[in-house]
């Protein structure tokens, strides 16, 4: 069971590095969500694979369970890359809006001593509220 | 006492719902923020003044001790980076003017610069791995609503590789964390710095590494620099000021906090002393090639984070104490630097130094460049000589000559750097109609603060020499976790192992 966790693991990092070194930034999105499932995989991994609930059932006995706490880390950590996933995705539509295209070329260096944008402009930034 | 850090971490968090939640305009919004930045200075000066005296505070939440509960740990490290904050964040206030920034860029800064104090506090304090992962992502959310306040397609374009490194460091942060876990079976740094030595040395390298790149992106060490550079220039400056200041100090703080914890006895911090010293030069020349003021200071950050990740990463007292005493200066000294880069900018309408006028800016904003860029290159008598002084001097200790060399150059080439500054921005003559001294208030209280750092120096250093010891004497702050007492688990239910 650990090693198809293991294999489950090594198949999303390679497709969502795949997806985010393309220009695409929709692209990129989902390779940034398959990353943060193949983390979420790891963790619960380190859990140990269980075959009945972690429950304390007054007999004292914990053998074949998983360990709960990774689970509930996971949790957190699913909430948290929903959220960031949320902002990418506002992010897209509003360069969308503003540059008429959903493949936003990834401006790593801007152009050093460009002008200022102009600061009036407030339309674009869709996901600040 | 330990009432004192659940204060510091609720109090912005209170203050960032409250401003997201009311309704008034952007000059009301700043007296509110400024209503809850005051106390904040306040609770974190009475932090750094319990735990000057060498004292532990320690706060267990809920009543739960470790290994279950999430424990508040407030060192002498912490309380330093705490104040540090409190006092950027008053400067940022204070600099951020509806008149000068703009009404709407100012009340929708003030709501997520407060959630970010919130997660810069809350990793500053906590004593869980998890919870320093899930304030890591507080305060990289708030930064991202911070990137497109001042809206447009420069903040679009940064915002995309912003995220994506960030997010992917993120995601190896959070291995690191499921590793760890794996290894030792707790999330508590005191729980983990008492099973690692048990633990696999191949999983225990691995996990390790996975959290030493994390933190090298949030410092924006090389070869993870790129993306602040690119970033804070685009940021409103007062807000970028607070950046430059105290977002990369976030990677700093958490390699100060874990590498004498848990990291000792793993190849990582040889490695790390080497990624400092590259970062320290490297970043420096690039700096030297930029035109444009703020990439070139975003240049300057990652060099002088370069020190002070050396300084730590040897793990001798000597020189820790050296780069504690450097971060301090480089923090005011950098807030400084960002708020004239801010001045200049607006009055002369540019972001290139080429076409730069600084007349426009007044006598005050040349002044301060004065102190704080000739304070950043490191010349007597400004506090940069101190701070240079003192990790030179580590270096000395543990004869690291290659690395002072490295130093040696790299201080070289940033004097060089600040006189290209200061020829091409202040080259002009003064103009008449210049703005006045009170609008330089801020950026002048930070100059202020820099030189009394000068004056204070031993005072400060001797501090820093105190924090280097508790640093390196791990076994007290396990012996303060261990304090906790739990009120929880009732008296008959036993606790399985």
């Amino acid at each position: 069971m650990i090693t198809v966790m293991a294999l489950a693991v090594a198949l999303l990092v390679v497709v969502g590095v795949e997806l985010l070194l393309g220009r695409s930034l929709f692209k990129a999105i989902l390779g940034l969500s398959l990353l943060a499932h193949a983390a979420h995989l790891l963790m619960i991994a380190t859990g140990g694979v269980g075959t009945s609930p972690p429950v304390l059932d007054g007999s004292g006995s914990v053998v074949g369970t998983a360990d709960p706490l990774p689970q509930a880390l996971v949790l957190t950590a699913i909430v948290i890359s929903m959220a960031v996933t949320l902002y990418l995705v506002g992010l897209l539509q509003a360069s969308g809006r503003r540059l008429g295209a959903s493949a936003v070329e990834p401006a790593l260096a801007s152009d050093p001593g460009r002008e200022a944008a102009d600061p009036g402009e407030s339309d674009s930034s869709g996901a600040s509220p | 006492m330990s009432g004192l850090l659940l204060t510091a971490l609720v109090l912005p968090g209170v203050a960032g719902v409250v401003l997201w939640l009311s309704g008034s305009g952007a000059s009301g919004l700043r007296r509110i923020a400024l209503g809850f930045a005051l106390p904040q200075l306040v609770v974190a000066v009475a932090i750094l003044r319990a735990t000057a005296r060498g004292e532990i505070l320690v706060h267990g939440f809920g009543g739960w001790a470790p290994p279950f509960g999430i424990v508040f740990v407030a060192d002498r490290l912490a309380a330093l980076f705490v104040v540090l904050l409190a006092v950027l964040l008053l400067a940022t206030l204070w600099a951020l003017r509806p008149k000068v920034h703009g009404e709407e860029a100012v009340a929708r800064s003030l709501p997520p610069l407060f959630l970010l104090v919130f997660g810069l506090n809350g990793s500053f304090l906590t004593g869980d791995l998890f919870n320093l992962f899930v304030m890591f992502e507080v305060v990289l959310l708030s930064s991202y609503l911070l990137l497109q306040v001042p809206g447009g397609e420069r903040s679009l374009s940064a915002a995309y590789p912003n995220i994506a490194i960030n997010l992917v460091a993120a995601l190896l942060f959070f291995i690191g964390v499921g590793l760890i876990y794996g290894a030792t079976g707790t999330v508590n740094l005191a729980g983990i710095a008492e099973g690692i030595g048990d633990a696999d040395p191949a999983l225990r390298t691995a996990a390790i590494a996975m959290l030493v790149v994390a933190f090298s992106v949030k410092a924006g060490l090389i070869p993870f620099l790129y993306w602040l550079p690119a970033t804070y220039p685009v940021l409103k400056g007062p807000v970028a000021a607070l950046f430059a200041g105290m977002m990369t100090k976030l990677g700093v703080y958490a390699l100060a906090r874990t590498l004498p914890l848990f990291m000792r006895d793993t190849p990582i911090p040889s490695i790390l002393v080497w990624v400092g010293a590259a970062s320290s030069l490297i970043a420096v020349i690039a700096a030297l090639s930029e035109f444009e003021l703020r990439r070139l200071l975003g240049f300057h950050i990652t060099s002088q984070v370069g020190y002070m990740v050396l300084g730590l990463a040897l793990l001798s007292h000597a020189t820790i104490a050296g780069a504690l005493f450097y971060l301090v200066h480089h923090v005011l000294v950098k807030t400084a630097l960002f708020f004239v880069a801010d001045d200049l900018e607006r009055t002369s309408e540019t972001r290139d130094l080429r076409s730069m006028t600084a007349g426009a800016a007044g006598p005050a904003v040349a002044f301060a460049f004065v102190v704080a860029g000739f304070s950043l290159a490191g010349l007597p008598p400004f506090s940069g000589f101190f701070a240079k002084l003192g990790l030179l001097r580590g270096l000395f200790v543990v004869s690291e000559w290659a690395l002072l060399g490295v130093l040696l150059v790299a201080s070289i080439f940033t004097l060089a750097s600040m006189l290209k500054v200061w020829l091409y921005a202040f080259g002009a003559p003064a103009s008449a109609e210049s703005t006045g001294w009170w609008s330089s208030a801020p950026l002048l209280g930070m100059v202020a603060l820099s030189i009394a750092l000068a004056v204070s120096a031993g005072p400060v250093f001797a501090f820093a020499e105190a924090t280097a010891t508790q640093l390196l004497q791990v076994d007290d702050y396990l012996a303060a976790v261990a304090s906790v007492q739990d009120s929880r688990i009732p008296a008959g239910l036993e606790v399985l192992p």
